[in-house]
């Protein structure tokens, strides 16, 4: 290639590349124009990340200021000589958080602050098992309360969701809940998940550890009463209230739990014992019970956004399972072609399922119809 | 409400008829106010896009233009690193920044382009970010480098509460987003654990109350606009 010939593909190059940035940029611009006028007439509003661009830039601006406020309160107690634990400091960033997410109505600030709670509770639990140097027995208290905690959001985001202004943040608390919950019991149901529970339940026990036993009374006490509470008021459907009892009462006996082995080590491989087995059912019936009652209940209760979620848990559920329980066991051609007959199968049954569901559901009803 | 009702909106807003004529004819026909407010938002949403989108169109095209400006200032700083004297470096970056910020007062204010005066108000902008790091850079400044992007934050943001341009408040987040992130890790490794050095938390205090106070004002207006979504 010439120098000449060199310089006209160079300026083609660049050329043709500010003119897509700028194609994208207008696109951009255009759908977020499109996004915003129909994000606020839309009867899904809620569902919207933004409202429009003033709510963003304000949500951004509250999460940024919060940011800022809890990193001085950081480096000042720094500067003090550590007076306070990064995990207090951690409670405070959570408080200021949620205090701004309360007067700012800034539902991004919510959000950050449950995640807050969740990596407060797991790195507070965590420590006060080590302070007391009991055996690992103890960290039961990380999964317990993660999984009453996000009990308590499912409930509460379905109590908030009855309001119309505050239902966007209904939906992320239900959102962050089902996402916790799905991780844990999904942690639970694979091989590492079981080794986990093993050494969780090594002598030692929940008791001996009287900070994480009060704080997860504190928390079962919180998470009891949003169930009964969201039942009577009907915020909560009784299957919602009813699963999610099981699953209180599943995790609730896993503190209480004996010395269990669960696998059997060989040189390469491990094999579950009777009792692996039994938990290794009860975690993956328990998981596959709760995507489908996620979509159930999204049926129930007129919100697309539920069914759509369930339908992708659900998906990974399958696929993740599949890989888990078969790749080892059979002829890798064999496990690719049923593997893609059996994705064909689930999207086919899904995408009419999902269709009907879509089709035969109504809009929701809020407050604001309720009270016309 | 029907399709013809929009119909007619359109041409009578073509014609020339005012919006009270129109609520007047469309109420003869039977139509609810609520009604009539939906067929002429449908009927003036189309031309509402074209307008909007020549409007982001220059706007794009030019805030373009002011980033590269502001790259080719840059990149001749650093061409000539070596021949130019401190001074130099610092009246260079100092004029081009009062130079951009007055063109792009005079294109706002005095020659009514909007567009491109806030582009080159934005590059004023961005300039000043990078003349802090500059500065940094050149008299060696013992700092933590996302103190830079908080000072970059506080200015950015004292200009988007005076001026009140959106893509300036965006950098403004930018910046602040990755000051702020990056904090806890220099104060939880201790790179900037220092008992005498008390800068990082007034900085961080002050970016903190000028976050807080342009966020509530702009929520502010937001919930006055939607007060029945948040």
């Amino acid at each position: 290639m010439d120098t000449w010939t060199a310089i006209i593909v160079n300026i083609f190059v660049v050329v043709a590349i500010i003119i897509l940035i700028i194609a994208a940029i207008i696109g951009a611009f255009l759908r977020q124009k499109h996004r915003a006028r129909r994000a606020l007439s839309d009867q899904n509003w809620y569902l919207q990340i933004s409202l429009s661009r003033k709510d963003a830039l304000s949500q951004w601006f509250l999460v940024l200021g919060s940011l800022a406020l809890a990193n001085a309160v950081y480096a000042i107690n720094n500067n003090f000589g550590e007076v306070l634990s990064w995990r207090l400091i951690l409670l405070i960033s959570v408080l200021i958080f949620g205090l701004i997410a309360y007067f700012g109505r800034s539902v991004y600030c919510a959000a950050i602050g449950i995640v807050g709670v969740l990596i407060w509770w797991t790195a507070q639990t965590s420590f006060w098992q080590t302070k007391n140097n009991i055996g690992y027995s103890a960290v039961i208290a990380v999964p317990v309360g993660l999984m009453w905690l996000a009990i308590l959001l499912y409930a509460v985001g379905f109590w908030q969701m009855r309001k119309m202004a505050w239902k966007r943040f209904g939906v992320t608390y239900a959102i962050i809940g089902l996402i916790v919950m799905n991780l844990l019991l999904f942690s639970f149901s694979t091989e590492s998940g079981l080794r986990f529970l093993e050494e969780m339940t090594t002598p030692g026990g929940i008791f001996d550890v009287w900070q994480n036993l009060v704080a997860l009374l504190v928390v079962a006490s919180l998470s009891g009463a949003a169930i009964v509470y969201g039942w009577i008021g009907k915020a909560l459907i009784k299957w919602e209230a009813f699963f999610a009892t099981v699953l209180f009462f599943i995790f609730q006996l896993l503190t209480a739990l004996p010395n269990q082995s669960l696998l059997i080590d060989n040189h390469y491989t491990s094999q579950l014992t009777a009792a692996g087995l039994f938990w290794a059912a009860i975690f993956n019936f328990v998981l596959l019970s709760e995507i489908l009652g996620a979509i159930f209940a999204g049926y129930l209760r007129r919100e697309i956004w539920m069914i759509n979620f369930g339908t992708v848990l659900l998906i990974i559920f399958t696929a993740v399972k599949y890989f888990d329980w078969f790749f080892k066991f059979m002829d890798k051609s064999v496990f690719f072609i049923v593997a893609g007959i059996m994705l064909f199968a689930i999207g086919w049954a899904m995408e009419r399922g999902r269709r009907y569901l879509a089709q035969t559901i109504q809009p929701p009803i809020t407050d604001n119809q309720e009270n016309q | 409400m029907g399709s013809n009702h929009i119909q007619y909106a359109k041409q009578a807003l073509k014609d020339g008829k005012s919006k009270e004529e129109i609520y007047r004819d469309l109420l003869a026909h039977g139509l609810k106010v609520e009604e009539i407010e939906d067929c002429l938002a449908d009927a003036t949403f189309n031309e509402d896009v074209k307008e909007e989108a020549q409007k982001k169109t220059v706007r794009v095209v030019a805030t373009i233009g002011a980033i590269l400006i502001g790259l080719g200032i840059f990149s001749f700083i650093a061409a000539n690193w070596q021949e130019m004297t401190r001074e130099g470096k610092m009246l260079t970056v100092i004029f081009s920044m009062l130079c951009v910020d007055a063109i792009g007062w005079y294109l706002r204010e005095m020659a009514h382009l909007e567009k491109s005066g806030e582009a080159m108000l934005f590059l004023g902008s961005l300039i000043f970010g990078g003349a802090i790091f500059l500065a940094a850079q050149m008299y060696n400044t013992r700092v933590y480098w996302p103190d830079g992007f908080l000072w970059w934050v506080l200015g950015s943001l004292v200009a988007a509460w005076a001026l009140e341009i959106a893509a300036i408040r965006w950098l403004a987040v930018f910046a602040g987003f990755v000051a702020l992130v990056w904090y806890p890790f220099g104060i939880f490794s201790r790179e900037i654990y220092n008992p005498l050095f008390l800068t990082p938390w007034l900085l961080l205090l002050v970016a903190a109350i000028v976050f807080l106070v342009s966020g509530f004002k702009l929520r502010r207006e937001f919930l006055d606009e939607s007060p029945n979504r948040y």
